[in-house]
């Protein structure tokens, strides 16, 4: 019961205090695009929570083979390996969606085009193998990944139209004020965890 | 190419179109799509790392190596290869770049590519690579391509210095260990949520500038 | 004419009750509290006509009221012993960053002063948040660096041993550790009464939050009438919640989106306060609750467009009793939103609302 327990605390901490967004920063090129529609969010939600919870499982065995490995050069194979596992996932995830559910693939293609390689996601694996040494907390602590950047996305989607509206003055519209708000989001945030971020 | 048969006075047409040419590409790439300020790229190892000077030094050296290294390979791939296929070359291409930057830097400066941890290997899917090749850099010629990169990298590495700069001025009030008289010290500005405000902070500020630049020219 | 009388008639309640917490603080805090007030107001005016003057806008009275308001709640919320400098810096992120860079009045999408104070208090932690005792006048040049007699605030303390320090009276009426303005607990629930009735402050908004973390704190302290006393007194919470969540330019507009909004406050102050264990947990609520109120204005008003078509059935009638907009103050903001987006929607509404009725 407690493993289960501690388990979703993973999975909690990496949605809320940890996220990817508020607390690490990592994507927000991703989010930027991701935040136009509010239309991408479920579809877009799906996909990086799918590949964050495969890679995460995959990323399991490489981490115990390299660990294994009394290499000192672990570290600089990592990304290589870690980058050909994230493009097989992308491949073999596209080819599925062509043979299984030819009929919508054109609608989803270009989510899983926009979540596979980003920042969020490589992250997501580096993290894994930082915090992580079971295979269920890799899974859910990459779940916990994908469903914070996720929530970040909503967070921004909702006030996305009051971010580009007229009255905002023209030096402060857009961008600067998307990062001004996620500043001050990320301030709150920073308060549910008391000890500083490890990277 | 033809202009070496015409007149003398169309070569200079040309060349001065020519030049105006590269002009605007240099001012594109550093103004007017600033990599850091306008199109928000590349936001977090700025936002999270580059808090201090030095900070700053090791991101610029690090991001403009590995992207430099991985745009110049990646240009002589075929774009007749299915988009798909391509990005995961762009960044294989990308981590096998990594591998010999990671070994130089390693022997040089260890403490500081300790220091910037999981920010360093995700350098390789940065939007540079990722996106901004596709939709940018690589629907160019060759050499118009070079000058594109190379100055949007330099536009970034600036703008990364100056941020870092201010950054450990007013968190610290130090600049890389000497002291500046500074009446007050806002030391949330070196964490995660002041990296945002105070970026968010340097892009209206670098509109502004660019409004009234405009303005005088007018 | 009636809606420019409400929004003054609102922030005039506001600065009623403002100015008798001033002259509550000033009674436990001697001068300094007079002069930190004081400043707080002039500095935020000042940055308001500034950034006025750099926009090329007119400024209005009620901008001037507004940040007179902003000005006094910040004020109120800092410690007695606060050096001058942080301030002035919470005054000026909160009326540049906050309020200006997002638009100006009525398009804020975050409650300013909360805002600046959390930023203030990450930024400058040690010289803030801690307090001198009541009573215990300090000169008007000191600061808190330099001043030995400061401690941390009851609430962290109560946070740390779980065991309140101060007696049920003196909590009633202010008399410990703390922000100057925010302790006295009779004073502030009369003051919600009042602005309650009067509805400058959104009643159901209100009292749900404040049942909501009232009675879990009463539960989870086995029916200790002194824990959740303190407990609520503490870390600003009713002022926050009167003066912060419940501001009328930040809450959600219809009836049934600022229950949901109270209820999602109540959870987020109790997360923060009894997970986190942060001392001033309502400002980190307000901050999170914010975008989730704008998100709840437009899923009831396009609640109210779908309703429109179709015309009977209980399920209808009671949305429609629930999504029906508040006289006052809803279209008062209607009409600062005007040309915003969102502002549009709830416009169209009103007027919907209107026809509706004249043709009943």
């Amino acid at each position: 019961m407690s493993y289960i327990l501690q388990i979703i605390m993973v999975s909690f901490v990496a949605v809320f205090a940890e996220n990817t967004i508020f607390a690490r920063a990592l994507g927000t090129s991703t989010l930027i695009t991701v935040a136009r529609s509010r239309k991408n969010i479920l579809g877009f939600g799906i996909c990086v929570t799918y590949i964050t919870a495969v890679t995460g499982a995959l990323c399991y065995f490489i981490d115990k083979y390299l660990n294994g490995s009394e290499s000192n050069f672990a570290y600089i194979v990592r990304p290589l390996i870690y980058i050909i596992t994230l493009g097989l996932v992308y491949v073999v995830t596209l080819l599925c969606l062509w043979k299984l559910l030819y009929r919508i693939f054109g609608r989803i293609k270009k989510y899983v085009h926009i979540s596979a390689f980003n920042c969020a996601v490589l992250g997501a694996m580096f993290l894994n193998s930082k915090y992580c040494t079971t295979l269920a907390e890799y899974i859910f602590h990459g779940i916990g990944i994908g469903l914070g950047f996720v929530f970040a996305v909503y967070m921004v989607v909702i006030v996305y139209d009051k971010l580009y509206s007229k009255e905002v003055p023209y030096c402060f519209r857009g961008y600067p004020l998307l990062l001004i708000y996620i500043g001050i989001l990320s301030m709150a945030f920073y308060g549910l965890m008391n000890y500083q971020l490890t990277y | 190419m033809d202009s070496n048969h015409t007149s003398l006075q169309s070569t200079g047409e040309t060349k001065k179109a020519e030049n105006n040419d590269t002009k605007s590409i240099i001012y594109n790439a550093m103004v007017k799509r600033n990599p850091i300020l306008v199109s928000g790229m590349v936001i977090a190892p700025a936002v999270v790392f580059a808090n201090t000077y030095m900070r700053a030094v090791t991101l610029v050296i690090t991001f403009s190596s590995i992207t430099l290294f991985t745009l110049l390979f990646s240009s002589f791939v075929s774009q007749r290869i299915l988009y798909t296929i391509r990005i995961i070359i762009y960044t294989i291409i990308g981590s096998l770049v990594y591998v010999p930057v990671a070994i130089v830097l390693n022997t040089f400066i260890p403490d500081s590519v300790t220091e910037m941890g999981v920010y360093f290997p995700l350098l390789i899917t940065n939007s540079f690579i990722i996106s901004c090749s596709e939709t940018t850099f690589f629907a160019e010629n060759k050499g118009k391509m070079l000058i594109d990169i190379l100055f949007s990298i330099l536009g970034y590495d600036i703008a990364v210095l100056i941020f870092g700069v201010v950054r450990e001025i007013i968190s610290t009030g130090e600049l890389n260990g000497k002291i500046i008289a500074m009446p007050m010290q806002f030391s949330g500005f070196s964490e995660v949520y002041g990296g945002f405000i105070l970026l968010g902070i340097f892009a209206a500020l670098f509109r502004a500038i660019n409004l009234i630049v405009r303005k005088i020219k007018q | 004419m009636d809606k420019i009388k409400t929004e003054l008639s609102i922030l005039t309640d506001m600065l009623i009750v403002l100015i008798i917490l001033s002259a509550v603080s000033i009674y436990y805090y001697g001068a300094r509290a007079m002069v930190i007030l004081l400043l707080s107001v002039l500095t935020c005016i000042t940055a308001d006509m500034l950034c006025h003057r750099i926009r090329h806008i007119k400024s209005e009275g009620y901008d001037i009221l507004s940040s007179f308001e902003t000005g006094l709640v910040l004020g109120l919320m800092m410690s007695a012993a606060v050096p001058y400098y942080v301030l002035v810096t919470a005054d000026i992120f909160a009326i540049v960053i906050c309020k200006h860079s997002f638009g100006g009045r009525g398009h804020e999408i975050f409650n300013s002063a909360a805002a600046a104070f959390l930023f203030a208090s990450l930024c400058f932690s040690g010289s803030m948040l801690v307090y001198p005792k009541p009573f215990d006048y300090i000169g008007l040049g000191s600061s808190a660096i330099t001043d030995a007699s400061l401690f941390s605030s009851m609430t962290k303390t109560f946070i740390s041993t779980d065991a309140p320090s101060a007696s049920i009276m003196d909590m009633f009426i202010g008399k410990f550790n703390g922000p100057m303005g925010t302790g006295a607990t009779i004073i502030l629930l009369i003051s919600a009464v009042f602005l309650a009735l009067r509805r400058s402050v959104s009643a159901i908004s209100f009292f749900t939050q404040l049942a909501i973390v009232a009675g879990y704190t009463f539960i989870y302290s086995r029916f200790s009438l002194e824990y959740t006393l303190s407990n609520i007194s503490g870390g600003m919470l009713i002022f926050g919640m009167i003066f912060l969540s419940c501001d009328y330019r930040t809450i959600p507009k219809t009836k049934s989106s600022r229950f949901i909004y109270g209820v999602i406050m109540g959870v987020l102050v109790l997360v923060f306060r009894f997970y986190a264990n942060v001392e001033n947990a309502v400002i980190y609520a307000v901050i999170i609750a914010a975008p989730f109120g704008i998100e709840l204005d437009k899923r009831s008003v396009s609640f109210a467009e779908i309703l429109s078509k179709e015309k009977s059935g209980i399920f209808v009638k009671l949305k429609r009793r629930f999504n029906k907009n508040l006289n006052h103050v809803g279209e008062t903001l209607t009409l600062i939103n005007g040309s915003d987006n969102n502002g549009q929607q709830s416009h169209k509404f009103t007027i919907h609302r209107r026809n509706k009725k004249s043709g009943k």
